[in-house]
């Protein structure tokens, strides 16, 4: 029984850590596909967990509060895609501007509002949801059941994005802008603008995780809280080959190697903890290096379109 | 009437420069946000403390990466700072090797025993003896036998409160269990409370955390978990009054008004100023609520220990 309850609090603990990563990734995966890399996305992150926080705080509401992350998230992806689609800007530069621009959104925004008062703020977050009653059922009710809102409606948004990448129109239209944008243009399609509209999304998807973070994981906003997140998901994205339902198994994986190295930690305190901190991310280099051999990376992806008339 | 306002200009002027050459200019060097509601709030509530006592003039740089620290001593010393101070023990290291070059700005370094002459002071906190109390409360306060210490790193300080914290559960209660994990971050509070989590699962029912940031996360662990914690540094119970028994408290606002208040009246020396029960460096914030939650006999066992480290029997030798 002592397993099973390891087990279990393993895997719940690993969902929790995986969710934020695994909804940076499926965004981080549509602009991709599309053609263009955001490596801001981390900068999306931490302006959507601080938003999150300050809606919910001042609306009560932790719902309303990730409404707000999404439509600001959704805002710094169209900065990122007036410079790289509209303007042609480089995408890595422009992203790492994003990244700092995030950075110092999020603090100085922190600094202005929430920590004024000098004590932390309560903040009325999101609680572990009890579907059909069944969170109490013993190891799988708490996996299964007893999750945040938030991570089942990554799955399904994951689930649905997959299809639609797979077997629509205007998933065909995505990833022809991302593989062969003179063909989509060719055919008609305007290219920038299935673009921007992916870059926007990616930044909707980022700052929910932001708000996964702040607001149920945790239920307060600290500078710089991501902690890495948003790179973790960019090589997620890279691992899943550009799927957004492996983008969830990449992150998931992750998040189970962390919650299990953080439970040896305790378990063996004869060896050096930094073996134990650095597993994860040992775990994502090897799996990066395995899944790069034969991936099938978008054609385009990295280049800015321009119609060759 | 234009060269009457000129005149008074200037003579407000000349007024001004001779009120400023007086005003001793200080730096305060974070490796932090002062929004961390810890290890760089209480400096920066220090350093506003004093700039309400003394006649000085105060600027605060904040999130200083370890690679930058150099540049950044340098320049306030350039600029005719008369003290600049270096919260953490990493600053002690470039200090050592730049003060020579700037005799007439004194270099403080907070956390850490560091001292040359002619310019070179430190203030430390007995950090091993706040963990030594944290601990013992926490060992008398388990009802499971098994409590938790989550630190950011294991910097020195970290690593003498985590064995002050085992020493003093153990003095308590010595079958107790003590588990200890590190989070490898010191703003990750999102891994701060999953590692909480775990612990809590591994049965501990006190747990502390030491860093920065991510004490906000073991905190937050421990109040939805509802089991206990005890805050370090900063007396932040508003923050969680049904689950913060108490906090051992690390005063990093005395270490600065000793340093600014030694400067002005002429007392620094270059020492390593080591700052125990008995110069309030550290201590016990009040237990409140938790005031009634705690049987006579044990508050009696923690008064009787206070008054240890008071006289000096504390800590072990």
């Amino acid at each position: 029984m002592d397993e099973a309850l390891f087990l279990s609090g393993l895997l719940a603990a690993g969902i929790r850590l995986a969710t934020p990563i695994a909804l940076a990734a499926i965004g981080e995966t549509i602009s991709q596909r599309a053609g263009v890399i955001n490596v801001g996305i981390e900068g999306i992150m931490l302006v959507g967990a601080f938003v999150a926080v300050l809606v919910t705080v001042s609306s009560g509401s932790p719902w309303a509060g990730l409404a707000a992350a999404i439509l600001s998230g959704a805002a710094m992806g169209a900065i990122h895609a007036v410079f790289t689609v509209r303007l042609k800007a480089e995408q890595i530069v422009s992203g790492i501007a994003l990244l700092f621009l995030g950075i110092g959104l999020s603090g100085y925004g922190f600094r202005l509002t929430l920590a004024q008062g000098g004590t932390a703020v309560q903040v009325p977050g999101f609680r572990e949801l009890d579907l059909f009653g069944l969170a109490g059922v013993p190891i799988v009710g708490p996996i299964l059941f007893g999750q945040h809102a938030l991570i089942y409606l990554a799955v399904i948004g994951a689930a649905l994005l997959a299809f639609m990448l797979s077997s629509t129109r205007l998933g065909l239209m995505i990833k022809a802008a991302g593989d062969y944008p003179q063909a989509l243009d060719a055919a008609g399609g305007a290219v920038d603008r299935v673009r921007f509209l992916c870059v926007m999304a990616s930044g909707a998807f980022a700052a929910a995780g932001g708000a996964f973070l702040s607001t149920a994981q945790l239920w307060g906003f600290v500078e710089n809280m991501t902690a890495g997140r948003g790179f973790l998901a960019i090589s997620c994205v890279v691992f899943a080959r550009w799927n957004p339902l492996g983008a969830i198994v990449a992150a998931l994986g992750f998040g189970i190697a962390d919650a299990l190295q953080i439970r040896m930690q305790a378990g063996y305190p004869g060896v050096p903890y930094q073996f134990f901190v650095i597993a994860p991310y040992v775990v994502a280099i090897v799996s990066l290096a395995l899944a790069s051999r034969g991936s099938r990376m978008p054609a385009a992806l990295g280049t800015a379109f321009s119609p060759q008339r | 009437m234009l060269k009457l306002m000129t005149g008074t200009a200037i003579v407000l002027a000349l007024m001004a420069g001779t009120a400023i050459a007086e005003t001793k200019k200080i730096a305060l060097v974070l490796p932090g946000p002062v929004t961390d509601g810890t290890f760089n709030s209480a400096a920066n509530k220090g350093i506003e403390a004093a700039k309400a006592k003394y006649d000085i003039e105060v600027v605060v740089r904040e999130n200083t990466d370890f690679a930058q620290i150099q540049d950044v001593l340098r320049s306030y010393a350039e600029e005719g700072y008369d003290m600049i101070i270096g919260h953490g023990f990493q600053f002690a290291e470039p200090v050592m090797e730049i003060h020579a070059e700037f005799p007439d700005t004194w270099f403080v370094v907070n956390t850490a025993q560091v001292a040359a002459a002619p310019n070179v002071a430190s203030f430390d906190n007995r950090w091993g003896d706040a963990g030594y109390m944290a601990g013992a409360v926490a060992g008398l306060y388990t009802k499971s036998g098994t409590i938790g210490h989550i630190g950011a790193i294991p910097v020195p300080v970290i690593e003498d409160y985590n064995k002050g914290f085992e020493a003093g559960a153990k003095s308590m209660r010595p079958e107790v269990k003590v588990l200890s994990a590190y989070v490898g971050s010191f703003s990750d509070i999102a891994r701060g409370a999953e590692i909480t989590t775990s612990l809590i699962e591994q049965g501990a029912d006190v747990v502390t955390s030491t860093g920065n940031e991510n004490v906000v996360g073991t905190i937050q662990a421990a109040q939805k978990a509802g089991v206990q914690a005890i805050g370090t540094a900063f007396d932040s119970q508003a923050m969680a009054p049904e689950t913060i028994i108490t906090t051992a408290l690390i005063n990093m606002d005395v270490n600065i008004d000793l340093a600014v208040g030694r400067l002005i009246d002429g007392s620094l020396k270059p020492e390593s100023y080591v700052l125990g029960l008995n110069e309030n460096g550290i201590g016990l914030a009040p237990f409140r609520d938790f005031e009634s939650k705690i049987s006579a006999e044990d508050m009696a066992r923690i008064q009787a220990m206070m008054k240890e480290f008071a006289d000096g029997t504390l800590p072990p030798k």
